[in-house]
């Protein structure tokens, strides 16, 4: 089969590589009809997440047709139409049955390198390095999905790829972002990076009652696609965020925050230099601009909730501002089984039609030229589907 | 290991198994130097045949000696034992796992030794000894051959409580050990706590089998994960066997492209901006 293939910085390649086959008894095997790239993915593509392998097949927002089953795959069949979350789930563990989905005991094999890092280890996550368990990922005609009995979710035949595609993972994450907030009616929620994920977290915002969402982004595509959405908008290289946010809420600050940026943020000012020099000789893994603004905009006793995805470690983590505020922060990987059925009859129902997000679309042997693109934000680049 | 079991479960595991105390009073490396100065010096008197020699003969014997045996009766009368040196003690390794199942089910799932062997990495064999379901001999992997094979006996068993082992008289390893079944309360699961000391018997290789302890506690712990992965889902998650890309092409997929003008099959909207930055 033809699969998208890691070998280091800014280097992805289409290969012809083997079939996946049935490993455990639990497997499926889907042939991907349609799979997406993710802004997370430009992590692996920037290098800057540990724990690849070059040949590492990446790719976890992905959908299909089951074309075969291990002998106790029970709640799904050959021939379903699924779509796939991107968090790897045993279903039966402690944290399973208390619907921490990403927080899965058992799909990790390789735990013990981020029980070093992390003290725990997640869950596995399909192509997203051999910290989360070296997966092989679905940016690929065909893809092997363990434990098939708590994953796969099947759609019905009215929906199509593209309205179903991100319930693997951007539509729950920018939900469970906004669930985190805790929106009580009339809220203020201001979303930094209105990247997909941020686009779903306002909508998402909104669905959860807030009054009024504030993005902040530098792209004008972007914030644009916000205001579609009802937001109001910031762009943080024309405007003093943290000020911008107090006139827009009375001083207050907004009522919860959301970081929807994560570990690369486009840094501004004297500590974004020094984040970017730091980072450069190996000082430090993560750049927090978003994340230090969210916590100096945030309202007193106020919510930061963080989609983004942070790896390792960062300085000047402004604690004395989050503890004087009395901040809850709330973050993690989406635990997207919790979210499937209630996101699709959002979708059913004409609530949301996720297909908004998606600017671009690729035949998958282009996915090179696609992680480019999508990485220089090039040509209103904000969302690629790619067709194996 | 049976009359400690009265102070369950309050005492520490290490403790119950009545663990003896050290038979040596010399550290590892005291020893090492004490045998080659009685060697330097018996070489040196049979080279020189001198009176003096001969009489350094004595005591040069007794470096050696205590050297090998690791008791020095000088350093004992003058109170200057080492501190339990660890190369003729035990080593010992506690482990704990929660397994998200009843203790029933767990407890059977240890008590059954012949299928932990199937399923287990470090574990090859296990088979009943003349027949007895309480005398076991266990092929272990092991960086240390002397630490292979495992001759033990039950010496106790409590259904979904405990099961403790000793090694038999003819084991090459001496063990004892044990596991302990706890529920948890609140309906979360069962905590398997786990104890093994061991030592090979032959003198000298404690010290190693000491040296290599971190690598086989991290091996346990991670058979205790495969034990709750079996338990608690009834697969153990693996990618052994997946595809991946080949690393024979050295050319890279952007090679010979410009990165700042692609022609793609589909481009939808295009405006001058060309920014970085943004969200996932």
């Amino acid at each position: 089969m033809r699969a998208l293939c890691w070998h280091g910085r800014y280097d992805v390649r289409v290969e012809t590589v083997e079939d996946p086959k049935i490993i455990n008894p639990q497997d499926v095997i889907v042939q991907v009809t349609a799979t997406a790239i993710c802004g997370s993915d430009l992590h692996l593509y920037d290098g800057v997440i540990p724990g690849m392998e070059k040949g590492d097949i990446l790719g976890h927002e992905f959908m299909g047709i089951i074309v075969d089953a291990g002998r106790e795959v029970t709640n799904v069949k050959v021939g379903d139409r699924v779509v796939v979350p991107f968090t790897i789930a045993c279903g039966s563990c402690f944290f399973c049955e208390r619907s921490l989905w990403s927080a899965c005991d058992n799909s990790n094999p390789n735990a013990t390198l981020p029980e070093l890092a992390y003290g725990q280890s997640p869950a596995g996550i399909y192509g997203y390095s051999h910290i989360y368990g070296g997966y092989a990922g679905g940016q690929a005609e065909y893809v092997r999905v363990p434990f098939a009995n708590s994953g796969p979710f099947k759609i019905p035949d009215e929906l199509s790829d593209e309205q179903v595609l991100f319930l693997t993972d951007i539509f729950p994450t920018g939900y469970m972002a906004a669930e985190n907030c805790n929106i009580q009616p009339g809220d203020v929620v201001a979303v930094w990076g209105a990247g997909p994920v941020g686009q779903f977290a306002i909508r998402s915002a909104y669905m959860l009652g807030a009054g009024k969402v504030i993005a902040i982004d530098n792209i004008w595509e972007r914030l644009r696609l916000a205001q579609d959405g009802g937001a109001e908008t910031l762009n943080f290289e024309e405007s003093d965020v943290v000020e911008a946010l107090k006139d827009m809420t009375g001083g207050r600050g907004p009522d919860s925050c959301i970081d929807a940026v994560g570990m690369e943020a486009h840094g501004t000012g004297m500590l974004g230099t020094i984040d970017k020099v730091k980072h450069t000789v190996g000082l430090q893994s993560d750049r927090p601009t978003a994340l230090r603004q969210a916590i100096q905009a945030c309202r007193k006793g106020g919510t930061v909730s963080i989609p983004g995805v942070y790896g390792g470690f960062f300085d000047h983590m402004p604690m004395g501002a989050a503890f004087n505020k009395g901040l809850t922060f709330k973050m993690g990987q989406t635990h997207v089984q919790r979210y499937l059925p209630s996101l699709l009859s959002y979708i059913q129902n004409g609530e949301i039609d996720p297909t908004f997000v998606i600017s671009h679309r690729l035949p998958l042997e282009e996915a090179p030229q696609g992680y480019e693109l999508f990485k220089q934000r090039k040509d209103g680049c904000t969302k690629i589907v790619l067709r194996p | 290991m049976n009359a400690n079991a009265d102070s369950y479960p309050t005492a520490a595991d290490s403790e119950r198994l009545a663990i003896p105390q050290s038979d040596t009073n010399l550290a590892m490396p005291e020893r090492a130097l004490s045998v080659l100065a009685g060697v330097i010096t018996i070489v040196t008197a049979i080279r020189n045949r001198s009176l003096w020699s001969g009489i350094a003969l004595l005591p040069a014997a007794y470096l050696i000696k205590r050297g090998v045996t690791g008791y020095c009766e000088v350093r004992h009368a003058l109170g200057m034992d080492a501190p339990s040196p660890a190369e003729s003690s035990y080593s010992v390794i506690e482990k704990t796992v929660s397994v998200n199942r009843s203790v029933a089910e767990v407890f059977a799932a240890f008590r059954d030794f012949r299928a932990l062997a199937h399923h287990l990495k470090h574990l090859n064999t296990a088979e009943r000894i003349d027949g007895s379901d309480s005398r076991w001999r266990l092929e272990v992997e092991a960086r240390l051959p002397i630490l292979k094979e495992w001759r033990v006996e039950i010496t106790q068993e409590i259904p979904n409580e405990l099961i403790a082992w000793r090694s038999l008289p003819d084991s090459t390893v001496d063990t004892r050990g044990s596991i302990r079944f706890e529920t948890e309360a609140y309906d979360r699961g069962t905590t398997v706590h786990l104890t093994v000391a061991y030592r090979p018997r032959l003198p000298f290789f404690g010290w190693l089998a000491e040296k290599q302890k971190g690598i086989a506690a991290q091996q346990l712990k991670e058979e205790l994960v495969r034990i709750k992965q079996l338990l608690e889902t009834g697969e153990i998650a693996r990618t052994e066997g997946q595809p991946q890309g080949g690393l024979d092409n050295p050319r890279g997929a952007l090679d010979g492209l410009n990165r700042d003008d692609y022609t793609l099959t589909t481009t939808h909207h295009t405006n001058g901006h060309n920014s970085t930055g943004g969200g996932d």
